[in-house]
């Protein structure tokens, strides 16, 4: 459900308040921008992708009813243009299919990580969420960053709950399979 | 796969989504969102100048006149009614020979429509 004072400011932009609207901006920008760059990997793109969103989004207000989190409203537009922009560039939407014999070491990466300097490590991630595709992306992103439940993401995502459940087992095997592969790197090296 | 290596697969997937942290958007970015907003919301489209109301009454006059023509006396005598007019009732006479009252009828309510919507659309002009 919407928050009461997500209400007011709905009520205030409704009445023609257009600058209340930049409460909205300011509170999902940064995670909408992330959704985005995650999925188009291009920061110019996803500045624009973003920018049509919420404006989008402004121009379909009227027919937000507020039975659901506007969160919810607002990032299934972004997470979906974001798709459509990926689709005009005929990128690949899939990613490839990691399997997992055991889940050993798990702490081992984390410490690893942990040991790392923050930009190595920072990159390690980021190069390692760039190869989930845009769905694990985002619902791991809305899971773990916006504490998002699985409900909220199917509607974001427009996947059944169990659907969902299955891409979130996979994007954290993913990772884990991805940073597994880094850490054995790193410790090569050493 | 165990639960303890679910949890510590779940664990170790939040560490890493919070440490790759959030994409720090340009600061252009909310500043050319509201300008769109503001530019789209101040652009109004033309309006028509006729409202739905006057069409309505145009509709129901004309409707009306055509209902009411059936009623209006087809021979000259209409054009005896009012002695000021004889001489200008003289010349409809001398033309309405070969044309039917009907027709002028239309004509008049034609002129009528003509007069009244002139004033009435540079009223409406005027305000906007």
């Amino acid at each position: 459900m919407t928050s009461q004072k997500e209400h007011t400011y709905l009520k205030r932009i409704l009445n023609g308040d257009l600058e209340a609207f930049s409460y909205f901006v300011d509170t999902y920008q940064h995670l909408a921008f992330t959704i985005v760059v995650r999925i188009v990997q291009n920061r110019e793109d996803a500045e624009d992708i973003v920018q049509e969103a919420f404006i989008k989004c402004f121009h379909k207000l009227s027919s937000f009813k507020g039975d659901s989190k506007f969160s919810t409203w607002l990032y299934r537009i972004v997470y979906h243009s974001a798709l459509d922009a990926v689709r005009g560039q005929k990128r690949s939407l899939d990613t490839q299919v990691m399997e997992a014999q055991d889940f050993y070491g798990i702490s081992d990466i984390t410490s690893v990580l942990d040991q790392l300097m923050e930009q190595d490590c920072n990159t390690i991630i980021k190069a390692a969420i760039q190869t989930l595709s845009p769905q694990q992306q985002t619902i791991i992103t809305l899971y773990y960053y916006e504490n998002q439940s699985l409900k909220e993401i199917a509607e974001i995502i427009t996947l059944s709950l169990s659907a969902v459940k299955v891409n979130l087992f996979r994007a954290r095997k993913n990772l884990y399979l991805l940073l597994k592969d880094h850490v054995e790197f790193e410790n090569r090296k050493r | 796969m165990s639960e303890q290596q679910e949890h510590e697969l779940d664990k170790l997937s939040g560490m890493v989504i919070r440490k790759a942290g959030l994409e720090t958007p340009p600061e252009r970015l909310k500043q050319n969102i509201m300008q769109a907003i503001v530019a789209k919301s101040t652009y109004r489209p033309i309006q028509g100048l006729l409202t739905t109301k006057s069409k309505i009454a145009i509709g129901v006059f004309l409707i009306g006149f055509c209902i009411a023509i059936g009623f209006l006396p087809q021979t000259n005598k209409l054009w005896q009614v009012s002695g000021g007019l004889e001489g200008f009732t003289g010349y409809m006479n001398q033309i309405s020979k070969d044309i039917p009252k009907t027709f002028l009828y239309g004509i008049l309510a034609f002129g009528i429509l003509v007069l009244v919507q002139i004033a009435y659309l540079k009223k409406r002009i005027n305000n906007i």
